[in-house]
C-alpha cells in the first residue's frame, strides 16, 4: 500500500513539474506591466433574457500585445505579417506567450480564432465567440430601463504588475456595435468599457475589463400590457361609486368584485414579472389601486350612504355638492398619481 | 337670485385663478430651486476636473524634474560629459530611460550645452546632434544662461511635452543641462481614470509644424480651427464636442454645458500655457451629464404633480363651500315668513 502511495505521489509531482515546464514565460524584453490592447466588436445579439439573467451574442474579441522575440525580417519572410487560421492558431498559441484572458461570464457555444504576428513583434489574436453571457439586470426602472450587458474579460494567471488591459485609439476604433443591429423590444445604444482589477485567492490583484453593451428597452408594449388591465379594474369602483345610483350593499358588492380582480391582477403581475425588484411599477400600481379601493369603500359608507350622511351633515346641500366634486376629482387624482409614478420610474437613474 | 349668482361667479373668478397661480408659483419655485442646485453641482464637478487637470499637469512636471535630477547627479554621466564622450553617456543612461519611456510616459530625454545646443538625444542619438535650439526652446536657453533648473510645457523638435530641465555640473564647473519630457497621454489617462471624463490636448498647428519637425504630419481630421489634437483618450467622443470657438477662445479655464444629438454634456477647457505663459492650445475634458438632466426632469414631474394636487384640493373645497353658502342658501325658501 505504501509503495502504491509513494508511486502516486511521485506521479503527481512529475505531472506538476511537467505542467510548470510547459508554461511559457512572458516576453523578456517587454516592459512590465505588458500592455494588452483590448477591442470588442458585437456582431449580433440573438436573445436578451431578463428572466434568466443572461443574453446570447456573437462577439469578436481582439487582443493585441507586443512580443519582441517574435519580430522578423520582412525581406526574409516576404510579408510584413504571419497569419494563422483554424487549427494552426492553437498550435501557434501553444508555442508562444499569450495573456490567457478568460471570458468570466460566458458559456461558450462556439469559438473561431485567427492569429496575426507582425514584423515588429506585434501579436493580434482575434476570437469570434458565440456565447450565452451572464448579466445582472437592474430592473428598478422597468419598463423604461437601460441595461449594461457585460462581456467580462478577466486575467486569472497574470496580475496587475505583469499585464495591463488598455485601450488605445486603434482599439477603440475597432470596437463597437454592428451597424443595423436590431433586437425585439430593445434598442442598442453603444458599447462602453470599464477597466478594473479583482483580488485573487492569493491576495494579488488581477486586471479585468468589461465591455458593456448599452441597451434601452422600448416601453410602449409593456406599458400597455401593464396599465390597460389596471385601468379596467379601476373602472368598476369608479362607475359603481360615482356614476350609478345604487344602494350601499349593492355598491359594496361591486367594490368587492373589483378588489378580487385587483388581487388577481396582482398575482398575474407577480408571475409575469417575477424578476422585478420590490417597488417596481406593478407593485406601485397595486398599492395605488388598493388605496383607491379603500377610498371608494369609505365614500360608499359615508357620503354616499344616505343614512350616515344625514346623521353627520345637517346642511342638506353639502352632500350633493361634495359628491359632484368627488365625481371628477377622485378619478382625476388617481390618474395624476399613476401618471406621476410612471414618469418618476422612467426617470430613475 | 341673479345678484347671488353674480357674487358666486365673482368669488370663483377670484379664488380659482388665485389657487392656480399659487400652485404655479409653488411649482416654479421648487423647479427653480432644483435647477439652481443641479447647475451648481454640474459647474462644481467641471471646476473640480479643471483643478485636477491643472494639479496633474504640475505633478507630471515635478515627476519630470525628479527623473531629470537622477541623470544629472550620476558621477559617471558627469565624467563622460566632461570628457565629451557621448557613447559612454548613452551607455550609462539609456537602460534607465528606456524603462522610463516604456512604463512611465517619458517621451523625450536630451542633453544640451550652452547656449541651447542639442548634445545627445537619448532616444535618437543620431538625430539633431549639434542642432541649435535657441530659436524656439527658451527653457533650454534660460536654464543654460542662469544655471538653474526649469520646468514647463514647451514645443520641441519631437512635439509638445511636459518638460523639466536640470543642470549638470562637476567640481570643475558647469557642463550643460539634461531635459526630460513627459507625454500628455499620461496626464489624460490619469484624469480619465479618476473622473471618467474623456480628454484631449490641442496645440497651435502653426507652431507645431514650424518647430516640431521630427513629428509626423497630422491627419487633417485631427486639426480643428488651426489647433492640432496631439492626444485623446477617445477621439471619437471628443471630436463632435469640440467646436472651433472653444479652442480659439481658450484664454482662461472655462466650463460649458452643451447638447449634442439630444445628449447633455459638460465641457471643461483648460488653457495650455507654455513655459513663458503664452497660450499655445488647450486641454479639453468632457463628460455626458444625462444623470443631472434626468434628475431635473424628475424634479419637474414632482413639482408639477404636487402643485396640481394642491390646486385640485383647494379648488374643490372652494367650489363646494361657495355653492353651499351662496347658491343653495339663497334658493332655500324662507320658512320664518
Amino acid at each position: 500500500m505504501k509503495r502504491y502511495l509513494g508511486f502516486f505521489l511521485l506521479l503527481v509531482l512529475f505531472l506538476g513539474q511537467t505542467a510548470y515546464a510547459h508554461e511559457i514565460s512572458m516576453p523578456k524584453n517587454a516592459p512590465r506591466p505588458l500592455k494588452i490592447g483590448v477591442a470588442v466588436f458585437v456582431n449580433n445579439i440573438s436573445k436578451v433574457n431578463d428572466q434568466t439573467d443572461n443574453f446570447e451574442a456573437s462577439v469578436d474579441i481582439q487582443l493585441r500585445w507586443k512580443d519582441n522575440d517574435l519580430a522578423f525580417n520582412t525581406h526574409k519572410q516576404g510579408s510584413n505579417r504571419l497569419e494563422f487560421k483554424y487549427d494552426a492558431v492553437e498550435q501557434k498559441l501553444a508555442s508562444i506567450w499569450s495573456p490567457a484572458l478568460t471570458l468570466a461570464n460566458a458559456n461558450i457555444q462556439s469559438k473561431a480564432q485567427g492569429l496575426f504576428i507582425y514584423a515588429d513583434g506585434t501579436v493580434v489574436l482575434i476570437q469570434r465567440v458565440k456565447a450565452v453571457f451572464d448579466a445582472p439586470y437592474r430592473l428598478d426602472a422597468f419598463p423604461f430601463d437601460t441595461q449594461n450587458l457585460p462581456i467580462h474579460l478577466l486575467s486569472e494567471r497574470y496580475n496587475t504588475h505583469q499585464i495591463a488591459l488598455i485601450q488605445e485609439q486603434a482599439d477603440l476604433d475597432n470596437s463597437g456595435l454592428r451597424k443595423g443591429l436590431s433586437l425585439l423590444s430593445w434598442e442598442p445604444q453603444r458599447l462602453k468599457f470599464v477597466a478594473s482589477s479583482t483580488r485573487g485567492w492569493n491576495g494579488q490583484f488581477y486586471p479585468e475589463m468589461q465591455a458593456q453593451i448599452v441597451l434601452s428597452r422600448m416601453p410602449t408594449a409593456y406599458l400597455l400590457a401593464t396599465l390597460m388591465p389596471f385601468f379596467l379594474v379601476m373602472l368598476i369602483p369608479t362607475i359603481a361609486t360615482f356614476f350609478i345610483n345604487l344602494d350601499t350593499d349593492k355598491r359594496l358588492g361591486y367594490l368587492s368584485s373589483s378588489i378580487l380582480a385587483l388581487v388577481a391582477l396582482s398575482f398575474t403581475y407577480s408571475s409575469r414579472y417575477a424578476m422585478l425588484p420590490p417597488g417596481n411599477i406593478t407593485t406601485q400600481l397595486v398599492v395605488i389601486g388598493s388605496g383607491y379601493q379603500i377610498v371608494m369603500i369609505l365614500l360608499s359608507v359615508t357620503i354616499f350612504n344616505q343614512i350616515n350622511a344625514k346623521r353627520w351633515f345637517t346642511n342638506t346641500f353639502i352632500i350633493p355638492e361634495i359628491a359632484s366634486y368627488l365625481r371628477w376629482a377622485v378619478p382625476l387624482a388617481m390618474l395624476g398619481l399613476v401618471l406621476t409614478r410612471v414618469l418618476l420610474i422612467a426617470l430613475i437613474v | 337670485m341673479k345678484t347671488l349668482l353674480s357674487k358666486r361667479r365673482k368669488v370663483l373668478l377670484a379664488v380659482i385663478p388665485a389657487t392656480l397661480l399659487m400652485a404655479a408659483i409653488s411649482a416654479y419655485a421648487s423647479i427653480s430651486s432644483h435647477h439652481a442646485l443641479l447647475e451648481a453641482c454640474k459647474h462644481r464637478e467641471l471646476q473640480l476636473v479643471a483643478t485636477l487637470i491643472q494639479n496633474d499637469l504640475q505633478e507630471q512636471l515635478t515627476k519630470a524634474a525628479a527623473r531629470a535630477s537622477i541623470a544629472v547627479n550620476l558621477p559617471s554621466v558627469q565624467e563622460a560629459f566632461r570628457a565629451g564622450n557621448r557613447e559612454r553617456m548613452l551607455d550609462r543612461v539609456l537602460p534607465v530611460y528606456v524603462v522610463q519611456r516604456d512604463r512611465f510616459g517619458v517621451i523625450d530625454a536630451q542633453f544640451h550645452v550652452a547656449p541651447a545646443t542639442s548634445y545627445l538625444r537619448i532616444y535618437a542619438p543620431e538625430a539633431g546632434h549639434g542642432d541649435d535650439l535657441s530659436g524656439f526652446r527658451e527653457m533650454v536657453v534660460s536654464a543654460n544662461k542662469d544655471h538653474e533648473s526649469r520646468k514647463g510645457v514647451e514645443i520641441g523638435r519631437e512635439g509638445v511635452s511636459m518638460r523639466a530641465i536640470d543642470i549638470i555640473k562637476d567640481e570643475q564647473g558647469y557642463l550643460g543641462t539634461f531635459e526630460v519630457g513627459m507625454s500628455f497621454m499620461t496626464l489624460l489617462n490619469n484624469v480619465k481614470k479618476n473622473t471618467g471624463f474623456e480628454l484631449g490636448v490641442f496645440v497651435d498647428n502653426d507652431l507645431l509644424t514650424r518647430i516640431a519637425t521630427l513629428l509626423p504630419k497630422a491627419d487633417a481630421e485631427r486639426i480643428i480651427a488651426g489647433f492640432q489634437n496631439i492626444g485623446a483618450t477617445d477621439w471619437k467622443q471628443i471630436k463632435p464636442l469640440v467646436a472651433p470657438e472653444i479652442l480659439t477662445q481658450a484664454s482662461d479655464v472655462k466650463t460649458e454645458l452643451k447638447t449634442v444629438a439630444g445628449l447633455h454634456y459638460g465641457i471643461v477647457t483648460v488653457p495650455l500655457l507654455d513655459y513663458k505663459g503664452i497660450n499655445i492650445g488647450a486641454i479639453i475634458a468632457t463628460q455626458e451629464f444625462e444623470t443631472y438632466q434626468t434628475q431635473m426632469q424628475a424634479a419637474i414631474v414632482r413639482a408639477v404633480g404636487f402643485s396640481l394636487l394642491q390646486a385640485l384640493v383647494i379648488a374643490g373645497i372652494v367650489i363646494v363651500m361657495v355653492n353651499v353658502m351662496f347658491v343653495h342658501t339663497a334658493t332655500q325658501p324662507d320658512l320664518s315668513k
